[in-house]
């Protein structure tokens, strides 16, 4: 039994490795989700505009650490998932009057968060009396071959960003309604 | 070339269908293709009125594609079926899928009628023949080969590795590979100038520009750009570079003898494939998330259109009919 337990064990490491090997697929996967929100686009900017702030608005995110104070290019931000483990992601791009910024992972945990790779663009925008959240994802699945294993396909690749994105949403809602 | 001209002749009256009688002779048609993964489309837009003029359906999520300087059609990669369909530009149809299998992803052809194919997943170069579709050997190079570029006489191959952070320099006449070229991390986009001389090495990663002297196969310069370029081209006058950077939504315009970046222009979100006009003067970016091509003014640096397209654009390419 122990032979077969190490074999199953060498063949999940073999699984990972070859995952991550082709970090990228062919075939990026695109989410957009967006939620209106009764308050002026600049209090909405307000409470998610710090990079580190995700984890005071996110249901789903117990912690962030960021590396540096401000929005350098490169600043990273380490969130901890309320349902366990950490992802790194990396600042590309912040624009403090247009009220959006773009951010990639960094470090991948395919195990927790079945997405390989993404790229992330939230922003804020004026939408009759109040605002528009919109929130982007462009990512590929976990297992980037040609016969991904179900929980690592594209399916579950989209499925866990739009659920990651509607909760954050939600979660800004309520802050900015003033029921958070 | 008689295809060419053929091309030009056909083209000008499909694309003209409707216009005043009176009109004077007009210039030949440029078309601009751009392919659109999500909706497995390869769309046409006429760079005269920069409006869509046709669309070719193939179905699938094709990634990538060259145009063969030996039989004038669009060879296009299906990384999901390990398929090559290959269309014909003036019938605007598929007329014949290649099975070359794995994942074909970067795809350059030749002028003899052989074409080179990457498979992401198996870090090789299917060597094809153009004529009978035999795939005649394999070739093996860096990991996860991402887009190829062949010298104008198809004897130079380069291949981006992205996960090697290397450029692969194949000797076609031999099909051996001779160099590994480090570049930065995540090379991904390749660009030959006209005169072959120079590869431009678009690094996401790193968001860097390499720039190789293709004579000595040596790095002259590695420029930063902004993040994530996915997308890059030469100018044919050779004197600018584009380059696209997906995660700031901008062009970045180098001078080529310098390798300096001297404007950054804003275009749609998430752009990926970016291609010039043969005279100069526009630029078409493949604008994944928006679901748009840009069209740049070459000469004030600016966006003056969106052209809505299907979804997904990944590439773009500048037809070889031109005038």
């Amino acid at each position: 039994m122990i032979t077969t337990s190490r074999t199953a064990m060498s063949l999940a490491f073999l699984l990972l490795t070859i995952g991550s090997a082709s970090a990228h697929g062919p075939t990026p996967q695109k989410v957009d989700e967006k939620i209106e929100i009764s308050a002026p686009p600049s209090a909405v900017w307000n409470i998610i505009k710090d990079f580190g702030s995700i984890a005071k608005w996110h249901p789903g995110v117990s912690n962030a650490k960021t590396s540096a104070e401000g929005h350098a290019e490169g600043t990273t931000r380490t969130i901890t998932l309320k349902s366990g483990g950490d992802l790194l992601e990396s600042l590309d791009d912040y624009n403090d009057k247009d009220m959006n910024y773009t951010y990639r992972l960094a470090t991948e945990n395919v195990d927790v968060f079945p997405v390989s790779f993404y790229s992330d663009t939230i922003s804020v925008q004026p939408a009759g009396s109040g605002s528009e959240v919109e929130w982007i994802s462009r990512l590929y699945r976990a297992d980037t071959t040609n016969e991904p294993p179900p929980n690592k396909n594209d399916a579950a690749a989209v499925k866990a960003t739009t659920d990651f994105l509607k909760a954050g949403l939600a979660g800004i809602k309520a802050k900015a309604e003033g029921k958070g | 070339m008689r295809w060419l001209a053929e091309f030009a002749a056909l083209s000008l009256i499909v694309l003209a269908g409707g216009q005043p009688a009176s009109a004077t002779p007009a210039a030949p048609v440029q078309p601009v293709y751009v392919l659109c993964q999500d909706d497995g489309i390869l769309t046409v837009i006429d760079s005269r009125t920069d409006e869509i003029a046709a669309k070719v359906k193939l179905g699938g999520k094709p990634a990538s594609f060259s145009i063969s300087p030996f039989s004038g059609h669009a060879l296009v990669t299906q990384p999901n079926t390990g398929d090559v369909n290959v269309v014909d530009l003036r019938q605007l149809t598929v007329i014949r899928t290649i099975k070359v299998g794995g994942e074909p992803f970067g795809i350059a052809a030749g002028p003899k009628g052989h074409f080179y194919v990457g498979d992401w997943s198996a870090d090789r170069i299917s060597v094809v023949d153009e004529s009978s579709d035999v795939v005649l050997k394999t070739l093996p190079v860096g990991r996860s080969p991402a887009h190829l570029a062949l010298s104008g006489d198809g004897t130079r191959l380069y291949v981006a590795d992205r996960e090697s952070n290397s450029v692969a320099v194949v000797d076609t006449t031999k099909d051996k590979k001779i160099r590994d070229i480090p570049v930065g991390r995540a090379p991904f986009a390749l660009a030959l100038s006209a005169d072959g001389r120079r590869l431009a090495v678009a690094n996401v990663q790193a968001a860097t520009l390499s720039i190789i002297d293709t004579s000595t196969l040596q790095v002259l310069s590695a420029s930063a750009t902004r993040q994530m370029p996915y997308g890059v081209t030469f100018t044919r006058d050779q004197s600018r570079i584009l380059v696209s950077n997906q995660a700031s939504g901008s062009i970045s315009v180098f001078d080529a003898s310098t390798h300096v970046a001297h404007a950054e222009i804003k275009v749609g979100r998430y752009p990926e494939g970016v291609a010039v006009t043969r005279n100069g003067r526009k630029a078409y970016v493949a604008n994944w998330f928006s679901s748009t091509v840009s069209v740049i003014d070459l000469t004030t640096d600016t966006e003056i259109k969106h052209i809505k397209c299907p979804d997904g654009p990944r590439m773009v390419l500048v037809g070889p009919a031109s005038g």
